[in-house]
């Protein structure tokens, strides 16, 4: 059979099947997106030359960068080009310029929260727990850990908040480098090395070494005078300095030929020392670009020149943690409790319908729950860190709970019902088969939903914070504004440097960190999903 | 594993169909009964799960209907039946592992070693790590081979000789030769079979009672199907195995006595294997496993 030839209504073009109207929605969707996408490239790229300003760079100025910078990067970025070398490069460029951030974070976070208060929380409610978790289950009772791991935190936060002066002026005799030591350091060591058990991995246990090594080295520093303070240069090397090594040997394990990605780095970096000194030298002045060091280091000025983001860039750090602290826990706790435990009743259906309900409440009306129950009734203040970061972080708290709910259900039930049919409890079955099994999923979320919150300014207002603050907070009840607040009150000065140049460097700024935010949820969860 | 076994021991296939032409086409009552006199049944006759008048519904609608059954210490029962009659139902409701859905409600008495299961002072946990379960389908935890069995030693708080532990469970499933030194690999790493092998070792490891297997080989080859079939007869040494399959052969091999369920629920005949399969009473299981119906 088969031999005959015969026409066939499927062969060639037939008129019975027309294709017009797939066709136009097709390319009218692919209109509609481009349309969107286009019109925010070309905003921001306007933002951007306002920010630094290269319409005002001379020719020659061009000239150079092209020769020291581009030209130089756009040669290797051609030689790696479709090697493995080039997926090195992405992920060592990548992966350092997060660590950067991520240490900017630390060291911004350790100014704000002294070692003697961060070892304090530390001893007294995440030792605790951590010891809950790992010995729980030789208590008696069956369920024993769970509520001995909720039991622990409150409680050990609770009396490290009460009696947090006594704790901290016994803590305030020990040196601040021998703190950290304890309570960072060799904490990330262990999970280091516990991460390196599971997996199989020499190089963490060489790391954790590393840190431990580094931080009494550091902390000798100190003792022998050769360095002021050793608190600095130790987050620095927890925030920055291991994580990028990590990511770094990891790119240099690929093996020899992907190892010339690693060369990435240096020729960026290089590219920009060049373009520097060859500038310099040639009496070409650096366009006036409005992100600058200095931009980051200094607080408001009457003067755009003068004008910095430190102060909000330390408030929204600060309201970050705020959040993470309590939005975290309650809202994995949340979904925990409505995915595992929750009896499928009226009540926790509502609850369930509801919360996406409450993700979309505009976020004007949380500021006035803000201030009218945690600034007025709690009495946490009008405007201050606290009750900035309990605000948005409430804002948030249903992404964060409808993020993790999602990565629990996405745990296939088959592994709960082994587990359970082992003789596990609830308990054991949620922490040791569904919690690791969601967490990659927990994390994105929880991520996204922070940066959200970073970029949230109607609440801010809503509750009386100050739009511009002259000096950073250092307390949770100190007045502190945060990065968009600060940008918004930029743009409503007189002078049209403010307007244009001050604002555009802070939108900027605020892009960056938003996007290096939701760069490292995404990296995250490929990397924990690929195992 | 590879196709070209297949071909070879087309009459072991497994299936997780009913419908499958393979199992059901007709077949004398004479085949059947002589694989069932292969085994021999001269092992402890003490009762050590019995069920009174079980009903089980799912809402309104009854899965099972007074159903008594008394399964044998250390042998093998079979539990046997067309799909939806109620085979897995009634192997969970031996451990519990019903309460986990809403809509189940159990009525009767499923008693263990003379307790009744469902009686209110009853850890259903504490009762789970008596009575193990292996699923139809091989669910490995995404964790590491070792601790994958490893897993029921710790939440049961076992933590002495977990190492030796872990090493029998593996030997005794026939599993340890292969996997010698890929302890550190991903349970889900190996193949099909082996991950069922693997759920049987991490079943085994804590030393249950009773292992209830709901149609463990169904989603496996001929070969591993084989070998699964071997692992059990090994264990009722020393377990009482209760196993629900959907293959008649696999039932008449491995099984010291069988309960035939029919639809709607009903256990329709339980006797010794040789018994059903070479003079059932009932017409109807005579019809049902010399594949006349279902």
């Amino acid at each position: 059979m088969g031999t005959k030839t015969q026409e066939h209504e499927w062969v060639g073009r037939s008129n019975a099947l027309t294709k017009l109207r797939g066709g136009a929605f097709k390319y009218a969707c692919l209109g509609t997106a481009l349309f969107g996408i286009v019109t925010l490239l070309v905003l921001l790229a306007y933002v951007t030359l306002d920010a630094i300003e290269l319409q005002e760079a001379e020719p020659i100025w061009f000239a150079i960068l092209g020769v020291t910078f581009v030209l130089p990067v756009a040669l290797f970025g051609w030689y790696v080009w479709g090697t493995p070398a080039a997926d090195v490069a992405k992920t060592s460029v990548g992966g350092v310029l997060l660590a950067a951030g991520l240490g900017g974070f630390f060291i911004v976070a350790f100014t704000i929260i002294t070692p003697h208060v961060w070892a304090a929380y530390v001893v007294f409610a995440v030792f605790p727990a951590i010891a809950a978790v790992r010995y729980g289950d030789r208590l008696p009772a069956i369920d024993g850990s769970g509520p001995a791991v909720m039991a622990t935190v409150t409680l050990g936060a609770i009396v490290a908040t009460v009696f947090l002066e006594p704790i901290t002026a016994i803590f305030a005799m020990a040196k601040p480098w021998l703190l950290y030591l304890l309570t960072l350091a060799i904490p990330t060591a262990t999970a280091l090395i516990w991460w390196s058990r599971t997996r199989e991995d020499r190089a963490a246990t060489i790391a954790a070494a590393a840190t431990v090594g580094g931080t009494i080295a550091l902390g000798l520093l100190v003792e022998v005078g050769v360095l002021e303070t050793g608190g600095a240069p130790i987050v620095f090397l927890i925030g920055f300095v291991l994580p990028a090594t990590i990511v770094l040997a990891h790119g240099y394990r690929r093996g020899p030929e992907a190892r010339a990605g690693l060369l990435a780095l240096p020729t960026l970096v290089g590219g920009v020392v060049a373009l520097v000194a060859v500038a310099w030298a040639q009496g070409v002045p650096m366009p006036n670009s409005w992100i600058r060091p200095e931009f980051y280091l200094e607080g408001p000025s009457r003067t755009p020149e003068n004008a910095g983001l430190y102060p909000p860039i330390v408030g929204s750090v600060f309201m970050l943690i705020v959040m993470v602290v309590a939005v975290f826990p309650l809202g994995v706790g949340a979904a925990i409790y409505l995915e595992e435990y929750a009896p499928n009743n009226r009540l926790t259906r509502l609850i369930r319908i509801n919360l996406t309900n409450l993700a979309g409440v505009p976020s004007v009306v949380y500021g006035l729950l803000g201030l009218a129950i945690i600034a007025r009734h709690f009495g946490l203040g009008r405007g201050t860190v606290i009750t900035a970061g309990l605000t948005v972080g409430l804002l948030v708290l249903p992404i964060v709970i409808i993020a993790s709910q999602e990565a629990i259900r996405s745990v296939p039930d088959s592994v709960r019902e082994a587990s359970y049919g082992m003789g596990a409890s609830r308990w054991q079955t949620t922490r040791e088969v569904v919690l690791p099994e969601a967490f990659p999923g927990i994390l994105t979320g929880t991520i996204l939903a922070l940066g959200r919150a970073i970029g949230e300014t109607a609440p801010l207002i809503m509750i009386g914070a100050s739009t511009s603050v002259s000096s950073a907070p250092t307390e949770l009840f100190g007045n502190a504004t945060a990065m968009p607040l600060q940008i918004f009150s930029w743009q409503s000065r007189v002078q049209p440097d403010f307007r244009y140049g001050v604002v555009a460097a802070g939108v900027i700024t605020l892009l960056v960190i938003l996007l290096g935010m939701n760069a490292a949820a995404i990296i995250l969860r490929n990397r924990l999903e690929k195992r | 594993m590879s196709d070209n076994h297949q071909t070879t021991t087309d009459a072991q296939t497994p299936t997780g169909d009913d419908s499958d032409p393979i199992v059901n086409v007709s077949r004398s009552l004479e085949d059947l009964s002589k694989e069932a006199t292969t085994r021999t049944t001269s092992r402890s006759d003490r009762t050590l799960i019995e069920t009174r008048d079980l009903d089980v519904y799912y809402g309104d609608e009854r899965a099972i209907s007074s159903v008594d059954v008394e399964i044998p210490e250390r042998q093998v029962t079979a539990l046997i039946g067309p799909s939806g009659c109620g085979k897995s139902t009634f192997l969970r409701c031996i451990n519990r592992m019903n309460d986990r859905i809403d809509v189940c409600r159990v009525e009767g008495q499923v008693e263990f070693d003379g307790k009744n299961v469902y009686d209110e002072d009853v850890d259903p946990v504490a009762l789970r790590r008596e009575i193990g379960i292996v699923f139809q389908q091989p669910n490995p935890f995404p964790k590491s081979i070792y601790d994958n069995v490893a897993f029921g030693l710790r939440v049961q708080g076992l933590d002495d000789e977990v190492d030796e532990r872990v090493h029998r469970a593996l030997e005794r499933a026939a599993l340890l030769e292969e996997i010698e030194g890929r302890l550190d690999e991903s349970g889900l790493e190996l193949s099909g079979g082996q991950q069922q092998r693997l759920c049987i070792a991490r079943a085994i490891a804590t030393d249950p009672d009773v292992i209830l297997m709901d149609e463990p080989a169904s989603a496996l080859d001929p070969i591993a199907t084989s070998r699964i079939e071997d692992l059990i007869d090994e264990l009722s040494e020393e377990y009482t195995v209760v196993i629900v399959t959907h293959n008649m052969q696999q039932a008449a091999r491995i099984s010291d006595k069988t309960a035939v369920f029919l639809t709607g629920g009903e256990l329709v005949e339980f006797d010794d294997t040789d018994k059903i399969f070479e003079n059932p009473e009932h017409q109807r299981v005579e019809d049902y496993i010399t594949g006349k119906f279902g």
